[in-house]
């Protein structure tokens, strides 16, 4: 604890003008002005300390001079403030929230399908979509997070990658939901039209639940055959032939699941890289 | 700093008295407080402004729970650095 020290004004004035000097250096160094405010109220509270240790309760303006003489200059303050294009000695960190992010989005998103798997029940499904909304959404925030905290601490924090999981792991939920609820019920019109097309051709039902048809050769269905339910109605749509060879089917399957995920990942990461992604600025 | 703000929250004087007096060591206010407001942009270390009879307020740096870990991690570069130093100016070689 130090001693109550009285100023003159005289020793006010010098100690100010002391101060403001150090307050221009900062300023033409670009020091923001709450930081050049703590600045100087900590020199300010260091030349009031070291007066009431070295000199008596009214120091004279000698006093200060003398002082002022053994401390930094206020230019120094300037070279020290150009410290912060130094860069740290040790490599950055994984940001743990950018990896919280990541496991989050991946863990929500399986166990949501494990346990939509699991139970097989329609309304059980709709709940593992519920649940896989919302770590996917909690996901998307964690994420946007770690990126401006990754962003703020470029020299000391890492970890873009698995934030931009987190981040994008929304719109991969939102677009395998509307391939299911959307793409699913377009390809069974179109499954049925094939059906259709194979039955036509049937030789042989081989089960009582009509699961499984045999192609016109009498053969089981290999690999890669169209394998569909007999109940299926057939509609009457425009019918693509292609589609009826299995390898068509599976890319016009894949698409049609696909499409939206890869349209919305090419939509949204460019436009989160824009917002987030730190500028390279030239030295 | 983080080290010197290890043994306890103490105001921005008071830090650079306590880097002073240990053996080997010497930094100026130009150093010190700039660092102590970097430290503190990065939440390495939180701020209490205590009102003072004689002057402005007295800022006391304490360091916070992402300040201890950072020490922690530059204690262990500080180790291996230190002790690889040392092993080459002892000739010993691995």
């Amino acid at each position: 604890m130090t001693k109550a020290t009285h100023l003159s004004s005289e020793v006010r004035i010098e100690i100010d003008a002391h101060l403001d000097e150090v307050d221009k250096v900062l300023q033409e160094s670009d020091v923001s002005r709450s930081e050049r405010r703590a600045l100087c109220d900590e020199v300010e509270c260091q030349i009031i300390d070291m007066l009431s240790e070295r000199c008596s309760a009214n120091p004279t303006v000698a006093d200060v001079k003398a002082l002022l003489a053994g401390m930094d200059s206020p230019s120094r303050f300037a070279r020290q403030n150009d410290d912060r294009q130094l860069q740290p000695i040790s490599e950055p960190t994984v940001l743990p929230l950018a990896t919280a992010a990541a496991m989050t989005a991946v863990f929500g998103v399986i166990g949501a399908i494990i346990w939509a798997e699991w139970r097989g029940a329609e309304s059980d499904r709709q709940q593992a979509a519920i649940i896989a909304f919302l770590m996917t959404f909690l996901a998307l925030g964690m994420g946007v997070t770690a990126i401006r905290e990754i962003r703020r601490n470029a020299r000391l924090k890492r970890g873009y990658l698995l934030a931009y999981i987190g981040v994008i792991s929304l719109p991969i939920c939102f677009s395998l939901w509307a391939s299911r609820e959307i793409a699913h019920p377009i390809n069974t019109r179109l499954s049925r039209e094939v059906a259709d097309y194979i039955l036509s051709r049937r030789t042989t039902i081989l089960t009582a639940d009509e699961e499984i048809v045999i192609l016109d050769d009498g053969k089981q269905p290999d690999e890669g055959d169209i394998i569909i339910s007999k109940s299926a109605k057939p509609a009457k749509l425009p019918f693509i032939p292609w589609i009826t060879t299995s390898r068509g089917w599976r890319l016009f399957a894949l698409t049609t699941c696909f499409g939206p995920t890869i349209l919305l990942t090419l939509i949204f990461v460019p436009l989160f890289y824009r917002r987030y992604h730190p500028r390279t600025i030239a030295t | 700093m983080l080290a010197a703000l290890k043994q306890g929250e103490a105001y921005g004087y008071e830090l650079l008295q306590r880097i002073n007096q240990t053996d080997g060591l010497g930094m100026t206010e130009s150093t010190v407080y700039p660092l102590l407001a970097r430290l503190t942009e990065d939440g390495f270390l939180t701020v209490r402004a205590v009102a003072s009879k004689s002057g402005p307020p007295r800022r006391y740096y304490k360091l916070t729970r992402v300040g201890r870990s950072r020490l922690q991690e530059m204690s262990h570069l500080w180790n291996n650095f230190s002790a690889g130093v040392e092993s080459l100016l002892n000739g010993e070689n691995r």
